[in-house]
């Protein structure tokens, strides 16, 4: 390996942006879900506060002593009293919560009748029990200068601040969690279980050319891989829900079948049907790359030694599929796990462990807690795949080359079932696009069924539903913030690549370790990172990246990253390294080696990173729910809010015109790639 | 027993005629090769066999019965491919077992029969290893293992040695007749090398664009070859033109030539002769008249004969075979004056074809095997 002195400045700035954006905010997030904050007693608290008096002169710290002593009203010098008693090993022998007369009484009575020496080192210690009960606020500002960040808040809160597993636990033994977490195990694991079946089955027809027209069923299987967040659950509602299209318009109000009150889609069964239509595009993908480079032969193979289309698939076909079946489960799961849309859609009356998150985030504030929950929606299924995977580890094989398909023709049974439950996935997608595009332009669903394109344009298109922002005024602060990270992260990714793969050591495979965490772990978890780490980075506020567009650019580009990464490497390990050395031996400079031999080869890992960068900012949704500021509307989540609170015209509105987007910049690249490979065959 | 027999079999696959009316019988018991070039049907037909592929037209039978409808996993016949086709998720073991448990057989039967089958395709001691960690030609000898494992009265074999290198193809070809002769199993195997197809069959079927032009045991195929294609693609032979005189008699420029009766008196049309090299003998001179006149324009030393290259008269280029031995007595200088005769024997008149026209336009060596190929 050429070890370039040359590249090193290169490798430790992308390095020092890595760590600082990847490494530090999922540190500190793990590092918060542990730090419990206990009140400190009343011994501590007067040893604190000793301490802090201790920074000032003698002089002034006797007469602020006196003077708050003189200062303390009767109940504050009970309280003083027995804080005193405490610090001193006596007992406080009256009831602490009696009403407060008679405890000013018992107090008094108590130190009058203590014997004379012990009388005076407790009334000795009195001034600073006052100050350490009643002053410590005043006493914290006075000394501000004079105190770290964390004696600060120590001397201002009264809590000491410990490392422990508190907030883990409680999710285990409180039984609001707990409810909450039954149900996410349970949606999770029907969902994940249908997912991945159906996929593997849709996976297989369509490789093996089982569906008819398979190639069309691929696409319309693929194309909800681009989608705003819970389009699903929002469609299902407007037809199913109390008051859907299907259930009330039709079944109930027209042929009377149905009480659309009851007979609706809400619940649990309502989840899952939008948890699978949304989770099926990856967990297809992951089949569909696994499956498209398998031997047909095998299938002719098994056939030849008496394994029939069923056992075939069981026996074959299945084993085969193992890795990607661990792969697409995983996934599947730790998506259901930390998925909170679709459940505060649709779900309503069952809460689950990620609407406890939300909740959690959003109303309290307490990211220690959230962190916790975020770490144990992802821990069962991150260590279950592990274990598998390990298993599995000697019949790991590579699948070399494109190999012919079987041409075995298949039992009309197969044909039929397989094409059936493909294309009613498919017409069941395409059924809820329309519903979402119709949705966009009447007036209210449901109710008044007029064309409108008020809910594009005004702030409030329809009486009593109110919206913060005007119009689909967030896709745009959304583009704006896609457009930006999207490039940046295409180059980035592409130099880490190229770092990667030239100049491999442990640093570098240490970074594109840390590039490729963000793929692993939900967005929750990286959002509350981000939060975590950069609220005052370096201990300093004035630092705070919070609520600024500067940290939603930041994690939507480190976060998604890893696609340039990948495709970059694969497409330089197909470089010719001697390439670039000869350039390097004409005298190129390492960025001319980057910029003319390199960036050539890699435009389309480029395209591909900067594309996957901003069709994600578009629409992901749980990274930045807790990121985007008071003061910044970002699409997915305005689309997030609107559905839940019943503003179906708007979120559909703002969903169409981010497909809108999507598309067209799609189509624009296709052309461009076609125009300009057309350009290169013409010289 | 099992006879394996294509009765009119058809395939095309859109536009193309893979298969065209194939009738062929290949007997029970034999080791039968289909030979041909690329692309000239024969894994088609193969797979026809094996139910794979299903024919357009014609039937398949085996040993008699109609098995044209039957799906591949009711067939009960073996297949060998050219990439081995191993399950990568099971063991050397459990691949070659496959058949026996997917059938129910007991644990025990299953180990005493997978053992007896590594024994006999020499791969003692690698039952535990998964096929990415065997050799090439320990995975075909797997592959070969598996399909045997259920006893199928046919084998059927799609060039299962191309993939491995030429010493180990040559052993692994000599074990593969050793083994299906022990089992008394019929074969069909699918080969584009001739020398393979010759030292290994009992007949060879020799494919172009999708027809059988000549079936026959390898020296009938080699020695009388009943089509120009067939003579050309085994082994190297030599082409001229020629016409009829009578039934044993043709005339080459102004020569007359003996030949071999073969039935050629009532061809219509352009007619070639045709003959090995090593079936040529020189003699100095050029005034033999039963012997084709040329001069000497060149010579390559191939071990054990040195070829000629001669300029006909008539301007064609044929090929005649020295021993060294013969050669290095009495060398000739390019240019000299020389006469071939055939052996009447080995003389074989067919109409001609296609390419035994173009070739004699193009530059000598031709292309193709027949330069390289050389004979048993
Ligand atoms: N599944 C298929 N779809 C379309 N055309 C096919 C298919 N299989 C074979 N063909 C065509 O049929 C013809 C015969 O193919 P086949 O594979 O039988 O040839 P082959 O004799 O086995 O050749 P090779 O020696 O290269 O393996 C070829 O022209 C091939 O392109
Ligand atoms: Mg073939």
């Amino acid at each position: 390996m050429p070890r370039l002195p040359a590249a090193w400045p290169a490798i430790l700035g992308l390095g020092a942006l890595i760590v600082a954006f990847i490494g530090v905010p999922l540190g500190a997030m793990l590092l918060r879900s542990a730090v419990v904050s206990a009140p400190l007693s009343a011994v501590e608290l007067i040893d604190v506060t000793a301490e802090a008096l201790d920074l000032l002169p003698a002089p002034e710290r006797e007469a602020l002593l006196a003077q708050w002593s003189a200062r303390a009203n009767a109940r504050q010098r009970m309280e003083a009293v027995a804080a005193a008693l405490e610090a001193s090993g006596l007992p406080v022998p009256w009831d602490r919560t009696a009403a407060y007369d008679h405890q000013v009484a018992a107090a008094a009575q108590t130190l009058e009748a203590l014997p004379a020496a012990q009388r005076a080192e407790v009334e000795a210690l009195l001034p600073l029990a006052v100050a350490a009960l009643h002053r410590r606020v005043p006493l914290a500002f006075r000394l501000r200068d004079r105190l770290s960040e964390d004696e600060f808040d120590r001397l201002r809160g009264g809590v000491s601040e410990r490392l422990g597993l508190d907030h883990y636990l409680r999710v285990v033994t409180e039984e609001r969690f707990r409810r909450a977490a039954a149900n996410s195990l349970l949606l999770a694991g029907v969902t994940t279980i249908l997912t991945t079946g159906l996929a593997l089955l849709a996976a297989h027809g369509v490789n093996r050319r089982i569906v008819v027209a398979a190639g069309a069923a691929r696409f319309g299987l693929l194309v909800p891989l681009v989608s705003p967040p819970v389009v699903v659950a929002t469609a299902a509602v407007m037809l199913f829900g109390r008051n859907g299209l299907v259930t009330y318009g039709l079944l109930d109000r027209s042929l009377g079948w149905i009480d659309a009150s009851v007979g609706n889609l809400y619940g649990l069964s309502g989840v899952v049907i939008a948890q699978v239509l949304s989770f099926l595009p990856p967990a297809f993908i992951i089949f569909d790359n696994l499956m498209a480079r398998q031997d047909g032969r095998l299938d002719e193979a098994a056939a030849s030694l008496g394994a029939g289309p069923w056992r075939g698939l069981l026996h074959v076909s299945l084993p085969m599929a193992q890795p990607g079946i661990i792969r697409a489960a995983t996934l599947v799961f730790i998506l259901a796990m930390t998925d909170f849309g679709n459940p505060m859609v649709i779900g309503k009356d069952l809460p689950v462990l990620a609407g406890v998150l939300y909740d959690e985030m959003i109303g309290f504030q307490n990211t220690p807690l959230a962190s916790a929950i975020a770490l144990w929606l992802i821990v069962p299924a991150l260590s279950v795949y592990l274990l598998l995977d390990r298993i599995g580890r000697r019949k790991r094989f590579e699948t070399v080359g494109a190999s012919a398909a079987s041409t075995i023709p298949s039992p009309a049974a197969a044909r039929i079932g397989l094409s059936l439950l493909v294309w009613s996935i498919v017409g069941f997608t395409a059924v809820i696009y329309a519903t979402i595009a119709a949705g966009a332009f009447v007036s209210v669903w449901g109710r008044d069924w007029s064309f409108t394109t008020a809910h594009f344009t005004s702030a409030e298109a329809v009486p009593g539903f109110v919206s913060s922002h005007a119009g689909i005024a967030p896709v745009w602060t959304s583009l704006a913030v896609a457009s930006v990270a999207a490039p940046l992260g295409g180059l980035m990714a592409i130099a880490v690549a190229w770092l990667a793969e030239r100049f491999r050591s442990t640093a570098t495979e240490a970074l594109s370790f840390l590039v490729m965490l963000p793929a692993i772990l939900p967005g929750v978890v990286f959002g509350i990172g981000y939060l975590v780490a950069f609220n005052a980075p370096l201990g300093m506020a004035a630092l705070s990246l919070n609520g600024t567009h500067a940290i939603l650019v930041l994690n939507i580009l480190f976060g998604n990253m890893f696609v340039g990464v990948l495709a970059g490497r694969a497409m330089l390990r197909r470089l010719d390294r001697s390439l670039e050395e000869a350039a390097a031996s004409l005298g190129a400079t390492l960025w001319q080696r980057f910029r003319l031999v390199v960036l050539p080869v890699v435009r389309r890992a480029i395209l591909l990173g900067t594309l996957y960068v901003f069709v994600d900012g578009l629409s992901t949704f749980s990274a930045v729910v807790f990121l985007q500021g008071p003061d910044i509307d970002l699409a997915a989540v305005a689309i997030f809010e609107s559905a839940e609170s019943t503003y179906y015209g708007k979120a559909c509105a703002m969903s169409v015109t981010i497909l809108l987007i999507v598309f067209a910049v799609m189509a624009g690249l296709r052309l461009i790639e076609r125009w300009s490979g057309e350009a290169r065959r013409a010289e | 027993m099992t006879t394996l027999a294509f009765e009119a079999v058809g395939k095309r696959f859109g536009g193309t005629v893979a298969v065209d009316t194939v009738d062929l019988s290949v007997p029970s018991g034999s080791f039968f090769t289909l030979l041909g070039p690329s692309g000239c049907g024969k894994t088609t037909l193969l797979r026809m066999a094996a139910g794979f592929v299903l024919p357009d037209a014609g039937r398949v039978r085996v040993g008699g019965i109609d098995i044209t409808r039957v799906p591949p996993h009711r067939r009960g016949l073996g297949f060998v491919f050219q990439s081995y086709a191993l399950f990568p998720t099971k063991t050397v073991y459990e691949n070659i077992g496959f058949a026996l448990a997917l059938r129910g057989d007991a644990r025990a039967r299953i180990a005493s029969r997978v053992t007896a089958l590594c024994r006999l395709v020499g791969l003692h001691g690698l039952e535990d290893r998964y096929p990415h960690e065997l050799s090439g030609g320990q995975q075909q000898r797997v592959a070969l293992a598996r399909a045997l494992a259920p006893e199928p009265p046919v084998l059927l074999l799609d060039e299962p040695l191309s993939a491995l290198d030429a010493e180990i193809r040559a052993r692994l070809r000599e074990e593969i007749r050793r083994i299906v002769e022990e089992l008394g199993i019929t074969a069909l195997y699918v080969t584009h090398d001739q020398e393979e197809a010759l030292s290994i069959s009992d007949s060879i079927a020799v494919m172009r664009d999708g027809r059988v032009l000549q079936a026959g045991s390898p020296s009938e195929i080699y020695l009388h070859p009943r089509h120009a294609f067939v003579a050309r693609f085994v082994g190297t032979a030599n082409t001229i033109d020629c016409h009829i005189l009578g039934a044993d008699r043709v005339q080459c420029g102004d020569r007359r030539l003996p030949v071999r009766p073969n039935g050629h008196a009532g061809l219509a049309g352009p007619t070639i002769l045709t003959w090995r090299p090593e079936h040529g003998s020189l003699r100095p001179g050029s005034v033999d008249p039963a012997a084709l006149p040329g001069r000497l324009v060149g010579a390559s030393f191939l071990g054990p004969v040195v070829r000629l290259r001669l300029a006909l008269a008539s301007g064609e280029t044929v090929l005649a075979e020295r021993t060294a031995r013969d050669w290095f007595a009495a060398p000739l200088e390019p240019g000299a004056e020389l006469s071939l005769a055939i052996d009447p024997d080995f003389a074989t008149v067919l109409p001609a074809d296609e390419q035994s026209r173009t070739e004699r336009c193009l530059d000598f060596p031709p292309p193709g095997r027949r330069s390289s190929g050389s004979a048993p």
